[in-house]
């Protein structure tokens, strides 16, 4: 076995979170599920139903990613160590707490699909979403669906960090992350809208617009130019997440 | 084997845990890790396992340092904590879930500690008492054979034939290139098992020294009442306590008379030791 890195061992770490979290899994999807077609069936109308499923699709990939979160803070934070010194290196520990959130959310697809496949079988007419739409959403190359996909992958993985540095109050720690994010992005904004004559940004009448219309140029500032660096804040805070699950200590 | 120089520890920055440790641990020793409350026993298993990093010296476990955590370091070694955390599985999928993680693990020692503690493996871990846990946990410990095995309080919670059939477990089962090191205040538990005391003190490491090496220097039995001792307490059979060698008869060291004695004469025990 390569002791650097190995697949293998990364397939024991995701077969020793099986076993130990599948009755737990199970329970959680019973009832997400459960509720969420006990909400789909209450209402019989026909109208809405594609949408109606849609948010409920999302509200359960919320639901998913909070159990997650405490299967992460579980394993990281209240192991005893057994975590720690568990022969296998950091980044491979680190690998698999993101394997396990993938696997997650597309157990949870997969069941939420077959059971509202189940209910069309017994409803005559009853729309199913379809896959291929929801891919076609995500690989839009539309402005506005680029930059919420930023948004999320920027406010995903800031939670994620929290919840592997710190084992209390995590949430706390995210809200004032956001906050702290929003005033950087705010205020770089406004430093642009202040300068912007010197740094040649704007053309025609820009003086005018920006004079009638400042926070529009704003958002237009923020939502064009920050998506990439949303981005790539994204990757950078994994990587931070990664050095501070090294770093961890049972302390 | 194991190789501290100069190695402090803080939890918190202020107060010193451990401070300027130098210890020296050579491989085929089963070591009794003895010190009161508080004294940073725990502590130091974590160091050497390297769920805690050093403030300042130097910490070589098997030729690594542990603070780096990497796969084959973790593989050689194993700490079966005081308390540990159980999942809701059963003992045999307990076995499954870390077996595979050990290349040393070893299917015989699990079958031997199987019929010795007479645990129903197929019984859910948390519907056994903390007891016949701990009795699963030793059984992965010892099965995963590794070369250095650590071990917190392990007769904690144990009835006494459990203790009496661990004992058993551990001479048969240890081999001769593996090092233990048992960190507990049940000395009589590993009168018999230990080779080697580890006594910290006041952040130090204050005796580590074989158990012959301790009977040469240090006489442990019956005393007289005038007789300066390092240590004395009454008995069923008069004073014992604990004396400078020097003309007297070998006796067998007492972990208990011993630890007493160095706790409460540090600086004459340090002197012993280091003539």
């Amino acid at each position: 076995m390569n002791t650097s890195f190995s697949f293998h061992r990364i397939g024991l770490l995701l077969r020793r979170d099986w076993i130990e979290y599948k009755k737990m899994l199970g329970y959680f999807l019973i009832a997400l599920i459960g509720t969420i077609i006990l909400f789909l069936c209450v209402y019989k109308g026909m109208e809405h139903v594609v949408e109606r499923q849609y948010y409920y699709l999302r509200f359960g990939l919320l639901a998913c990613f909070i159990f997650y979160l405490s299967i992460i803070s579980k394993r990281i934070h209240h192991s005893k160590g057994l975590f720690l010194t568990l022969p296998a290196s950091s980044l491979e520990k680190f690998l698999t707490l993101l394997i396990t959130g993938f696997i997650i959310f597309l157990i949870f697809i997969s069941v939420f699909w077959i059971s509202i496949y189940c209910i069309s079988l017994f409803i005559p007419g009853y729309q199913v979403i379809d896959i291929s739409t929801i891919l076609d959403d995500i690989s839009s190359r539309d402005i506005s669906n680029i930059n919420i996909l930023s948004f999320l992958s920027f406010t995903i993985t800031l939670i994620f960090l929290a919840f592997v540095t710190f084992p209390k109050h995590a949430f706390v720690y995210v809200v004032c992350g956001f906050l702290l994010s929003a005033g950087l992005i705010i205020g770089t904004a406004y430093v642009i809208m202040k300068y912007y004559h010197y740094i040649g940004f704007c053309t025609i009448n820009c003086n005018t617009y920006a004079g009638i219309y400042p926070f529009l140029v704003i958002e237009k500032i923020v939502l064009t130019g920050f998506a990439p660096v949303m981005f790539i804040s994204s990757v950078i805070i994994l990587y931070v997440a990664y050095l501070k699950l090294k770093e961890k200590e049972l302390k | 084997m194991i190789t501290l120089k100069e190695l402090s520890f803080s939890y918190n920055h202020k107060k010193h845990v451990l401070e300027h440790v130098n210890l020296e641990v050579t491989p085929g020793h089963i070591c009794g890790l003895l010190g009161k409350n508080g004294e940073g026993k725990t502590t130091l298993l974590n160091l050497i396992s390297g769920q805690v990093f050093p403030d300042q010296g130097e910490c070589l476990i098997l030729g690594e340092k542990p603070s780096e955590r990497n796969a084959k370091f973790l593989q050689q070694i194993f700490i079966l904590p005081e308390e540990i955390s159980m999942p809701d599985v059963t003992a045999y999928e307990y076995m499954k879930m870390y077996a595979p993680f050990y290349p040393t693990f070893s299917q015989d020692i699990w079958k031997a500690c199987l019929d010795s503690f007479e645990v129903d493996f197929s019984d859910r871990l948390l519907k056994m008492s903390q007891g016949q846990r701990k009795k699963v946990a030793i059984t992965l410990a010892l099965s995963a054979h590794t070369p250095l095995l650590l071990m917190d309080e392990p007769t904690n919670g144990l009835d006494i034939p459990s203790k009496s059939t661990f004992r058993k477990l551990v001479a048969s089962l240890i081999e001769e290139d593996q090092t233990v090191i048992i960190s507990t205040h049940q000395v009589r538990d590993l009168e018999s098992l230990i080779d080697t005391v580890i006594i910290l003190d006041h952040k130090h490491i204050l005796i580590n020294n074989t158990l012959n090496e301790i009977s040469n220097k240090l006489y442990f039995g019956q005393v007289k009442p005038e007789e300066k001792t390092l240590y004395s307490e009454p008995s069923p059979i008069g004073t014992v306590g604990v004396t400078e060698r020097e003309n007297k008869e070998e006796t067998p060291v007492s972990l208990e008379l011993l630890f007493n004695a160095a706790t409460i004469y540090p600086q004459e025990i340090t002197k012993l030791f280091n003539k």
